[in-house]
This record gives structure tokens, C-alpha cells and sequence, in this order.
């Protein structure tokens, strides 16, 4: 329950600092995309099931504020925390490299995912022109804050399993 | 419940799957204005979102204040030129209204340019996505504020309301690619249609296509919306032209154009309630 709520918690406020104060701290343009990297690194923290269920809920909260189609972000997001989840789930979680090549690959990946479903059938066939102006620029920057994110990510789960050990005991 | 889903990991990531799918496939038609979770989710968001730009503002309003003193002295000045000037020019040109009015009456002809009513809001968020070009305003339904209601800033068009929660609207700027409509130049009569288009969208420029080939239309011109659109009241200035170009066809022309109002520094904006 601890951990549900504060997770809630987590998605509410990054959805905010993403749409108010991230454009304020544009850089080129782009704004990093802090919720994809709290999704790989619950994933890496919690194993596919749960980065599958959290990554589910902060793309709908994308989704639901966002006002497109319901259900897309939703979608992204659930692939990510599954995919992300199965393969490191024996990793030294202290390992705070693992994360931010695994941010990097995915970010770009994540892009381009997003790149094919909406603008490209819209007139933007100048693959190039976004992958130099959009999808580089927002990987190299949403990597950058990799690093901290999964240190904030590792510090709230381990304080939540401290918390939670006595009632998984009984 | 976390280790029964663990022993069954494939029907989790199909059920998963499956129940995005079906909520894109009834959720992907356009025109729905509002839907009952995001409204609900508006009464917790809007609040958070309208304390944190508040202080973002108040923040750098202060910085500001105390790095570019002698600038803010200057541009004061000048603001208020600015405000002498433009006094003189709306004396001018009420006097000019009230003499169109008279005209119009004794000819009969219907007002093109009628009073607009308008309500003040302001930008609260922008879109996470940098695939988009979408703003939230801390107006919403609870305010009058409905899906297809023009907005404008510093005297353009910035874009129309596409979806409303009881606290917050959304609106989808000019400059993104799922903005459209007819426009003119009062100048030369040519027609085209405005578009956002995301290879422009960085620069904060759009595009008129559908030009004739024979269109008179030059850097410089003004373009405002045209009276056969059919979302927006005819005469709002939507920008000025950069550069006119001929498809590799020859067959038509396009333009690049500039929109008036700053799209990237908007702070406050006005919704055109009624009058359509």
C-alpha cells in the first residue's frame, strides 16, 4: 500500500515538473523525458511485472493530460517496464552504469517508436532532419539525467523494502 | 497477486497489450472534448500545475529584476512610447469604425469584423512530448471554456481549445502539425490553406500551401484567417510571409510564414468565447 501510494505520488509529480518546468529548461529545443527513465530503472529495480504495471500508469497519466488517443503512452510505457525488466533482474543493482546505457538505447529506440506512429505518416518523411533535431538531442539529454534519476529510484525502493520487510515476514 | 502474475508472464504481457489496444482503438476517433478519467485527474493536476508555474514565474520575474535592471529601464521607456503611440492610432482608428459603421448601415452589408468576446487565461503547462506543440490553460469548462474556441496573443492566432477538463483546457498551437485552416492575405486575395509542420515547428514557423500559381503574394504580406474558414471569425492575423516558393510540379505555391504572437514565451492568453 506504502509502495502503491508512493509511487502514485512519484507519476503525479513528474508529470507536473515534465510539463511546467522542463520547457523552461529547454535545451535545442528538446526537454528530457524523465518519466522513461523512471520506468527502465523501476524495471531494473523490480523485475518485468511490476516495471510492466508502473510503466502502464505513468504512460497513462502521459496519455489522460495529454489529450490524444488513450492508451498509446499506456502501451510504450508497458513494453519498456516489461522488456526492461526480464533481462537485468539478476544485476548488482548498485551498478548505476547499467542504467544509463540501458536509458540510452531505450530513449532512442523509444523515439523512434514514436517518430513512426505519429509524424512520419503526417508528411515528415525527413527521417534525418528528426533524428538530428529531435531524437539525438532528446537521447543524449534524457541520458544525462539517467544517472541521478536511477540514484533517486534506488533510494525510495530500498527505503520502501527496509520499511516493508516486518509484513512480508508474517 | 505479484507472484501469480509471475507464473503467468505471458498472459500478463497479452492482457496488457490487449487492454491498451482496446483503449486506443475506442478512444482514436477525433473529436472527443472530454473524457471523465482525465477530469477527474484535472482536479489534482491543474492545482499542482497552476502553484508550480506561479512560482517558475514569480522565480524568474525576480531573477530578471535583478540582472537586467537597466534593461527593464529602457524597455519601460519604450513601452511607454509604445502606449502613445498606439493611443493615437485607436483614436484614429475608432473614428474610422464608427465611420465604417455608418457606411455599412446606409449600404446594408453585414459586419465582417464584429466585436469578439474574450476571457483572459493563463498558459499553465506546455506538452512533455517534444513530437508536439500543445498548451494547457488554467480555464476549463467550469469557466465557459469549450472544445473549438480560438486563441489569441499579443493581437495573433496562437491556436484553438481541442480538449477541456472541468478546470483545464488544452489547446493545440499553430505551429503543430494537427492545426490547420483556411487563410488569406488582404492584401493580394490569394487563398491558401495554414498548416504546422514539424520540420518547421523548431523554428517557430508554419506554412501555407495550396497557393495558386499565379499568387501575387511576397515576403512581408500579412496573412490573416479567411472568411470560408469555418473554425475561426474571418480577419485574425495568424503572421507575416518569410519566403514564397513554387512545388517542384509547378502547379502551386507555397509559403513559409512567421506566426505574430511569440508561440514558445506565451504567458497569457485570450479565448474568444463566442462570436463564431
Amino acid at each position: 500500500m506504502l509502495r502503491v501510494g508512493l509511487l502514485t505520488v512519484l507519476i503525479l509529480v513528474n508529470f507536473v515538473l515534465q510539463a511546467t518546468l522542463f520547457p523552461h529548461l529547454a535545451i535545442l529545443g528538446v526537454t528530457p523525458d524523465s518519466a522513461i527513465i523512471l520506468v527502465i530503472s523501476y524495471a531494473i529495480l523490480r523485475g518485468d511485472i511490476e516495471g510492466g504495471i508502473f510503466g502502464f500508469f505513468v504512460g497513462l497519466m502521459q496519455d489522460l493530460m495529454g489529450g490524444r488517443v488513450i492508451g498509446f503512452y499506456a502501451l510504450l510505457g508497458f513494453i519498456v517496464g516489461f522488456a526492461c525488466g526480464k533481462p537485468f533482474k539478476d544485476f548488482f543493482k548498485d551498478n548505476y552504469f547499467l542504467p544509463f546505457f540501458v536509458v540510452i538505447g531505450v530513449s532512442f529506440v523509444y523515439q523512434m517508436v514514436i517518430y513512426v506512429s505519429t509524424v512520419m505518416f503526417l508528411g515528415g518523411q525527413d527521417f534525418f532532419f528528426y533524428l538530428r533535431v529531435i531524437i539525438l538531442p532528446q537521447t543524449i539529454y534524457t541520458a544525462s539525467l539517467a544517472v541521478p534519476l536511477y540514484a533517486l529510484m534506488h533510494f525510495v525502493n530500498s527505503k520502501i523494502e527496509i520499511w516493508q520487510e516486518p509484513v512480508d515476514e508474517v | 497477486m505479484i507472484e501469480f502474475l509471475e507464473n503467468h508472464r505471458r498472459a500478463f504481457l497479452l492482457t496488457g497489450i490487449g487492454i491498451c489496444i482496446i483503449a486506443i482503438i475506442a478512444t482514436i476517433s477525433p473529436g472527443t472534448g472530454t473524457n471523465i478519467l482525465s477530469s477527474g485527474l484535472s482536479y489534482v493536476v491543474t492545482p499542482m500545475q497552476r502553484g508550480l508555474s506561479s512560482s517558475i514565474t514569480w522565480v524568474q520575474g525576480h531573477f530578471s529584476a535583478l540582472t537586467n535592471n537597466q534593461n527593464l529601464i529602457t524597455q519601460n521607456r519604450e513601452l511607454q512610447e509604445e502606449i502613445h503611440r498606439l493611443q493615437f492610432e485607436n483614436d484614429r482608428l475608432s473614428l474610422a469604425a464608427e465611420e465604417n459603421a455608418i457606411l455599412s448601415d446606409a449600404l446594408n452589408m453585414h459586419r465582417r469584423y464584429a466585436h469578439l468576446p474574450t476571457m483572459g487565461a493563463r498558459v499553465i503547462a506546455a506538452d512533455p512530448s517534444d513530437w508536439h506543440r500543445s498548451f494547457t490553460i488554467d480555464r476549463g469548462t467550469s469557466d465557459g471554456i469549450a472544445v473549438n474556441m480560438p486563441i489569441i496573443a499579443n493581437g495573433g492566432l496562437v491556436g484553438i481549445t481541442r480538449y477541456t477538463t472541468p478546470l483545464s483546457a488544452r489547446f493545440v498551437s499553430v505551429l503543430d502539425y494537427r492545426f490547420v485552416t483556411r487563410v488569406i492575405s488582404p492584401r493580394t486575395e490569394d487563398i491558401g490553406t495554414a498548416r504546422g509542420d514539424p520540420t518547421l515547428m523548431h523554428q517557430g514557423l508554419m506554412r501555407i500551401d495550396h497557393l495558386e500559381a499565379t499568387a501575387q503574394i511576397i515576403p512581408g504580406d500579412e496573412i490573416v484567417t479567411s472568411p470560408c474558414s469555418y473554425l475561426f471569425p474571418s480577419g485574425l492575423r495568424l503572421g507575416e510571409v518569410i519566403s514564397v516558393h513554387t512545388t517542384p510540379d509547378g502547379l502551386a505555391r507555397y509559403a513559409i510564414i512567421r506566426p505574430t504572437a511569440d508561440i514558445s514565451n506565451m504567458e497569457v492568453v485570450l479565448v474568444i468565447t463566442e462570436g463564431m
